[in-house]
């Protein structure tokens, strides 16, 4: 730190005022605790839930499932009324400094709603048979939620009941656990919605509405996509077709990353796309045979990857400046 | 000595503290533009997400170009054979490291990272096959640790000096096993060499070309003080290693206790007084072990009030300490440095933790296990 300013002064850049106030600044600077704070805090919640879980569950005779219920929506209510309160005006652009008890109130508000949710149709069936209901309220909800508080968590809530409601269990780690979350059913659907949200988070960034959101459509949307068309590939017939798809689908993502300079749409346009292409020349000639042939295919097309990589500005024509 | 440009590699260090100064307005932006022309630096610099489809496709590209020639030996070559075939392509990795990074102009670009890690691992397994993969247990780390240690000084890889340090200990944990004296003495024998390593890299801070390398050994370093002296893991080793089941108390044990619950407090204070954010986090880290430790033990209360209270009074706590903390008090803050950058993250994890499930298993679940993140089983 001081050989730079020991270099600045000697250039004349700065005055020696000028860096004895950055001396003074850079003495007193506080560290910054508020990622541990929070973590801290994420951990509260969760162990008091789950304490509270295994404490009702084990004395639920005593207490009674109407008095739980009404508690639980009393407590919802509140959340939501808390949040409301403490609102921000609503804008289409990111709001900053929010204050963070209304943010967590607010999520423990839409994560008591969909315990309230569960429990009413666990103890008196109250949705029936109609288990769509159950997860397009929710759905519908927190898309509002979302957007009317402005918070990127309910929004990823949101995203993830509105895949229940289609028959799609997205949370992460069921997308990254196995390709075979996704019933055979569901898998053109899965594409369908995937593609949907991509195209919402790509309108948001270009009608400037929500910018913000938009990592979290492209995250869900891409794997989701990417996910279901590549178990299309390996577990249907018309292989060349499907191929075709999931190449078309990697271009665009590759192609997005020119417009927007983000490059998550662009790896795992990349990513996903080398996996089912991989795929399909192994599953139509005989590697077993040529062995040295399959190394050779590995070895040629990671580095014509890695070259595409790192020559991606000047191939997609990419000004230097940097956005990430 | 040093693969990387220094210079280049000082003056980025030099660019991320202007643009703060010019964030809390301590300069202008004409000011800024003159020193960046001072403070140049032509690395290339692409994107994170580039960084690791670089990293993961140079890697696979590597094993493969190495498992061309190791199908041509074919699996029943002997050792000696393999072992001067890897010897030779971790030669050809690091030529073909230094030239990328002198004409490529790489630095930590996911290239020049697989290539490293993979010139290490060829080195090191070619050097096992030599001796038929046959060592006293100890050696393998002392060997691991051989080779590390000029990668440390060329390349300055912070993931390398992780290597680096665990094979250290790790070293030191085996051999001490081999004497009875070492045994008994383990716990003060770690303690005393992670706190030796601790200030001599403080003392050490010449250069900015090693500081991410340094950051990650003293962190390092915090953890095994704390851990070597903490009363569960002397307590549960002593019993491992003299095959005790279950295990029976230690000699010393206040001395342990009183390191299990001193040490991170100590953390605490010394890391909001001399600005150090990884003790802060160990000291935070620790609290939280030695209160497992203690319920080891001792237990208190079932793990449902357990649960509770603890929930309760982290809540507190936390929400306490960020509006306490909201105006900077004792060097601590509770603002966020920059936004944005976390968040995106943990809004991902919110969906992982709070997620409404499919209509199969919507319903299954009963009030016990509803929808809390931390109710699925773990405790």
């Amino acid at each position: 730190m001081h050989t730079l300013l020991k270099l600045l002064l000697e250039k004349n850049i700065i005055s020696s005022e000028k860096a004895s106030q950055i001396i003074a600044y850079e003495n007193q600077k506080p560290v910054s605790i508020f990622w541990e704070l929070r973590s801290l805090l994420y951990l509260g919640i969760s162990c008091l839930s789950g304490g509270l879980g295994i404490l009702i569950y084990q004395n639920i005779d005593s207490i009674g499932h109407s008095v739980l219920i009404a508690f639980i929506a009393i407590f919802c209510l509140v959340c939501f009324w808390y949040s409301y309160k403490n609102r921000m005006p609503f804008t289409w652009e990111e709001v900053l400094n929010t204050s963070f008890l209304s943010e967590y109130s607010l999520l423990g508000a839409c994560v008591l709603f969909l315990v309230l949710e569960g429990y009413l149709q666990y103890q008196y069936n109250f949705f029936g048979e109609r288990y769509g209901l159950a997860t397009f309220i929710p759905a519908v909800l927190f898309f509002g939620v979302s957007y009317f508080f402005d918070h990127r968590g309910i929004l990823s809530m949101a995203i993830t009941a509105a895949g229940s409601w289609l028959g799609l269990s997205i949370a992460p780690k069921s997308l990254f656990k196995t390709f075979d979350i996704i019933n055979n059913d569901f898998i053109y659907t899965g594409i369908a919605f995937g593609v949907l949200l991509v195209l919402i988070g790509w309108l948001s960034e270009w009608k400037d509405k929500k910018k913000h959101f938009a990592f979290t459509y492209y995250f869900f949307g891409a794997n989701v996509a990417f996910i279901s068309i590549l178990t299309a590939l390996f577990s249907f017939d018309w292989k060349f077709i499907h191929l075709l798809l999931l190449l078309t689908i990697s271009a665009v993502a590759i192609l997005h990353a020119r417009q927007t300079k983000s490059y998550l749409l662009l790896l795992m346009g990349i990513i996903y796309g080398y996996i089912g292409f991989t795929y399909y020349t192994f599953s139509n000639f005989n590697f077993d045979q040529y062995l040295f042939f399959s190394f050779f295919y590995f070895m040629i097309s990671c580095g014509a990857v890695v070259y595409f990589l790192f020559n991606v500005k000047s191939i997609l024509g990419i000004s230097k400046s940097k956005n990430v | 000595m040093k693969a990387y440009n220094e210079t280049w590699v000082e003056n980025l260090a030099y660019k991320s503290s202007l643009n703060e100064w010019l964030k809390k307005g301590l300069i202008s932006q004409a000011e800024l533009e003159k020193c960046n022309e001072e403070v140049r630096q032509d690395f290339y610099d692409p994107n994170w997400f580039i960084k690791i489809g670089l990293f993961l496709f140079t890697g696979i590209a590597i094993s493969f170009s190495s498992g061309i020639f190791l199908a041509l030996l074919g699996v029943g070559s002997d050792n000696i054979t393999m072992g001067v075939f890897l010897v030779i392509f971790s030669v050809l990795a690091v030529i073909v490291l230094e030239h990328l990074i002198k004409r490529n102009k790489l630095y930590r670009s996911g290239i020049d990272n697989a290539l490293l890690y993979s010139a290490i691992g060829f080195l090191f397994t070619g050097i096992l096959s030599f001796f038929n993969f046959d060592f006293v247990d100890y050696l393998y780390p002392l060997l691991f640790l051989v080779i590390l240690i000029p990668a440390i000084i060329r390349y300055a890889d912070p993931l390398v000096s992780f290597g680096a340090f665990m094979s250290f200990f790790f070293f030191i944990f085996l051999f001490s096993n081999t004497y009875s004296w070492g045994k008994t003495l383990l716990s003060f024998i770690m303690m005393a060499l992670s706190a030796a390593v601790y200030f001599i890299s403080k003392a050490q801070k010449k250069f900015i070309y090693y500081d991410d390398a340094q950051f990650v050994i003293e962190t390092l370093a915090l953890a095994v003080f704390y851990l070597s002296g903490n009363y569960y893991v002397v307590r549960e080793a002593n019993a491992l290693l003299n095959n005790q089941s279950p295990s029976v108390e230690i000699p010393f044990s206040l001395i342990f206790w009183i390191f299990t619950f001193l040490v991170p407090f100590v953390y605490l204070y010394l890391g909001a007084r001399k600005k150090q954010r990884n003790a802060i986090i160990m000291g935070l880290l620790g609290i939280g072990f030695s209160v497992f430790t203690y319920r080891s033990y001792y237990s208190v209360m079932p793990i449902e009030w357990a649960l509770t209270l603890g929930g309760a009074i982290l809540i507190g706590v936390s929400v306490f300490c960020i509006k306490y903390f909201k105006s900077p008090k004792f060097n601590l803050s509770s603002e966020a440095e920059e936004q944005g950058k976390l968040q995106k993250l943990e809004t991902i994890l919110v969906a992982q933790a709070f997620q409404a499930k499919t209509s199969d298993d919507t319903f299954k679940f009963g009030g016990g296990d509803a929808g809390g993140a931390g109710a699925d089983g773990k405790y």
